[in-house]
């Protein structure tokens, strides 16, 4: 075996097993024909356009779309599903915080009473970085509504324009709390990545094209109005009542997502499976989407806490790690049990 | 239907093939401007056999190696037939465009 055929060979391993043993020695054969014959003494290695088509051949047959094997075919929607959930997430988020913005600079009725002393004077660059810090969530529910209408380089695109609002606000947030600048950037890093990594890897070539009626792209708008309201609610309270600190851990970023998931898991847990059982997509996508909530919450953990109120949230912290955590493998057992079986390639091709 | 998937149609409508003979054949039909990689070529041909379009035609074993002839099948020849008519209908408008275009210039 040469050097060349030996580290194609090598690249081969990219893909699925199954997949593999169907087509390596073809694959081999046709790349080798095509590159000639150079002897082991240049140390040929296969060119990385090469190497790229396999890596995103590897996505797309194991993250399958219309017609794959039913297993990749489970993944690949239940991957869509993880991006389209994580887009929603960061668009409701991304209004959350506009709907704050318009309301504090009394776009929408009059301003906060302590609208001049919390502002930067008019004109000047803080106040500049204070507006565009206003917009910086709304590339996330543009992302959304183009995913959902059917057009994911678009949202593609829209999402790398998030990421980067979603870190310049991070940098506000360290700017404002600095002994927290690992944990801010790590808590909503963990958060950005992964719906962003299953946009990119899910929405392939062969994934089919879906496009969703408008009223589910106004989705995320009506869901962050109404967060926006309840949150304002909360806020007449007294942050000292002693209900203040069961409720609050559930109203931060993390503790929304944990929230949903909480309930999005006895819902998938416990409705009615038609046919001859549930179908494992749903139950994979949650449990993917668990690991960076359950992260993110383990990032707020604060073992420290002193006086009363800090410590009982500290208890509902870890409840909520410990309720993330049994539905996470609940999820995953629900998954894994109905995941359907692998197949050859030779077997969905008789 | 994407560019490559109907120049890997097209390059088999006169002959089987197997696959760095489809990567040369799409290379001349495209004037040299498509290069298909291997793993662009094999996604390609998954889908189209997903879809019926090509299938598996002969194995053959050549200097030792495996070598995997497809050909295009009926339901391949119909698709590419209606691809080939859109994509003609298309170039004709655009042609009648700029003949019109091209007119108006002159007088």
């Amino acid at each position: 075996m040469s050097l060349l055929e030996d580290r194609y060979r090598y690249v081969l391993r990219l893909l699925p097993a199954p997949y593999r043993a169907e087509r390596e020695e073809e694959m081999v054969s046709a790349f080798l024909e095509g590159a000639g014959d150079p002897s082991d003494a240049q140390s040929p290695r296969p060119r990385w356009s090469e190497v790229a088509s396999v890596a995103a051949l590897s996505v797309r047959v194991r993250l399958g779309g219309a017609g794959a094997a039913p297993r990749p075919s489970a993944w690949g929607r239940a991957v869509r599903l993880v991006a389209v959930l994580g887009l929603f997430y960061h668009a409701m988020m991304g209004c959350v915080w506009f709907a704050g913005f318009v309301e504090t600079y009394g776009l929408f009725g009059a301003p906060f009473p302590d609208y001049q002393t919390r502002l930067a004077p008019a004109g000047s660059p803080e106040r500049l970085w204070d507006i565009a810090l206003g917009f910086a969530g709304l590339p996330w529910l543009a992302a959304f509504v183009a995913l959902v209408r059917g057009r994911p380089r678009a949202a593609k695109i829209l999402v790398s324009f998030a990421l980067v609002a979603h870190f310049g606000f991070a940098l506000e947030l360290v700017r404002a709390v600095p002994e927290e600048a690992l944990l801010i950037t790590l808590q909503r890093g963990v958060l950005a990545a992964l719906p962003a990594l299953a946009l990119a890897a899910g929405f392939h070539r062969d994934a089919p094209r879906t496009r969703h009626p408008l009223w589910v792209a106004a989705l995320p708008a009506g869901a962050g109005a109404l967060v926006h309201v309840i949150l304002g609610l909360l806020a007449t309270r007294s942050p000292q009542t002693p209900a203040w600190s069961w409720i609050w851990p559930w109203f931060d970023e993390t503790g929304l997502a944990c929230l949903a998931l909480l309930l999005a898991t006895a819902w998938a847990v416990t409705r009615p499976r038609p046919g001859d059982g549930p179908a494992p997509v749903l139950p994979l996508a949650l449990a993917v989407l668990v690991v960076p909530v359950a992260l993110g919450r383990l990032l707020r953990l604060n073992l420290r806490a002193a006086d009363p109120m800090s410590q009982v949230m500290t208890a509902v912290n870890v409840g909520q790690l410990v309720a993330l955590l049994l539905c996470g493998v609940s999820l995953a057992v629900l998954g894994a049990r109905t995941l359907p079986a692998r197949t050859t390639l030779a077997s969905r091709q008789d | 239907m994407t560019e490559p998937a109907f120049l890997v149609l097209t390059a088999l409508v006169d002959q089987s093939r197997h696959g760095y003979g489809i990567v040369q054949e799409v290379e001349k039909l495209s004037g040299g401007r498509v290069a298909l990689k291997i793993g662009t070529l094999y996604g390609v041909l998954d889908r189209l056999a997903a879809e019926e379009l090509v299938s598996l035609d002969r194995e053959e074993v050549w200097q030792g190696r495996l070598r995997r002839y497809y050909r295009l099948t009926e339901a391949g020849a119909l698709a590419l037939d209606a691809e080939a008519a859109r994509l003609a209908e298309n170039a004709e408008h655009a042609r009648e465009r700029l003949r019109a275009r091209h007119a108006g210039g002159l007088a």
